[in-house]
């Protein structure tokens, strides 16, 4: 077979080499599982310190994050994230990781132009769509939801 | 009038410059490789002890430069030009790298292909006979790399079995109009081929259709002299 710009891309595809997908997904589930677990483990501690059942999701989802920024920084969270993949990308300490990282590395750039304006480089879109789509869901909500 | 070529791409020196002093400064990874014994020097800490990584690249590059010079046995005033460039914005690490030279300075950037653009215009100069001696230097670094054109360091993805790992490390040639060998005899110069990849994560099969129209025999003039390209 000749190749040529127009096939050149199905003959990438045939000879890259696969990510290996069950080794990829037994990771993600088990390292995700387990953070989830975590989180679970986490609301059962805060209700046991008195919080409320929804004052202690968010108390929840407050240590998550604290954690994930910890191992970030600590140069942790990246190591695990290359077997866990999905699986801590996904959780919200992912959400912690994708903010600390680029606010770590973006640092040498000043902090005002520098961390604080590329902190949300990752996490920024995640931002904008999360915030647009909640708002056009509330309005229809507001509009036809009675 | 082009008495030194030898085909669409090939040329080839009538006086092939010489390789006087070369030097090449890497990082712990590439330290830690099947060609770590060959390294002038390996940086243990490849921050350089520098503040950002964009910097330890300047410091890399300079030292491969010293290196190279040293080696050579000639005054640093003696380069007429330095052919210089990295993968980042402006050519901003070989600026700062080779800032404080007396020399000319000439910012290249061809990416993986540096090394050998610089080398090929060096020689040319030298054999042009625009200069008794002249550097070519390039350089890359695998965090400056990262934060350019990816993700940061300490972002949790994954890489795909395709990516690559951008080289910690600096080299640098100086060449002379004189001396003993190795010799730049000839030089091909590639061309951009084009087909259509825009994975990020898979720069080999980007690179790959140029190299392979490069390293087709070309017909006619060059087969007459016993050579292939």
């Amino acid at each position: 077979m000749a190749i040529d710009r127009k096939n050149y891309d199905s003959y990438v595809n045939e000879k890259s080499p696969n990510s290996p997908m069950v080794r990829d997904l037994v990771w993600a589930f088990v390292i995700g599982g387990a953070i989830c677990t975590l989180g679970q483990g986490l609301t059962a501690l805060w209700k046991l310190a008195g919080l409320a059942s929804l004052d202690a999701g968010a108390a929840t989802s407050a240590t998550l994050i604290f954690l994930g920024a910890l191992l970030t920084g600590l140069n942790v969270y990246d190591n695990i994230a290359k077997f866990a993949g999905a699986g801590t990308i996904v959780p919200i300490t992912g959400f912690a990781n994708a903010i600390v990282s680029a606010a770590l590395e973006f640092k040498s750039e000043g902090f005002i132009l520098g961390m604080a304006a590329k902190m949300f480089t990752i996490a920024g879109p995640v931002l904008v769509f999360g915030i647009s789509g909640s708002v056009i869901y509330g309005l229809i909500l507001v509009l036809f939801g009675g | 009038m082009e008495t030194k070529r030898m085909g669409e791409r090939t040329i080839t020196f009538s006086a092939p410059p010489a390789m006087i002093g070369f030097a090449s400064v890497a990082g712990k990874k590439e330290g830690e490789g099947p060609l770590g014994n060959s390294f002038d020097y390996v940086a243990q800490d490849t921050t350089m002890s520098e503040k950002s990584w964009e910097k330890a690249e300047s410091r890399m590059q300079r030292e491969a430069l010293d290196r190279a010079v040293v080696k050579a046995k000639i005054s640093p005033a003696d380069l007429r030009y330095i052919f210089a460039g990295d993968l980042i914005n402006q050519c901003i690490v070989s600026a700062y790298g080779i800032r404080g030279m007396e020399s000319p300075f000439i910012g290249l950037y061809g990416a993986c292909s540096t090394m050998a653009e610089s080398l090929m215009l060096a020689a040319m100069a030298v054999d042009g006979e625009f200069a008794q001696y002249a550097a070519a230097v390039t350089s890359s670094h695998f965090a400056a790399a990262e934060r350019q054109y990816r993700f940061p360091l300490e972002y949790g993805g994954q890489r795909p079995p395709t990516a690559q790992w951008t080289v910690t490390g600096a080299g640098a040639v100086v060449l002379a109009a004189e001396g003993q060998g190795p010799y730049v005899t000839r030089a091909c110069a590639g061309k951009i081929v084009d087909y259509g990849i825009s994975d990020a994560n898979n720069m080999g099969a980007a690179m790959a259709p140029a190299m392979s129209l490069f390293a087709q025999p070309h017909p006619t003039r060059l087969q007459s002299r016993g050579t292939s390209l």
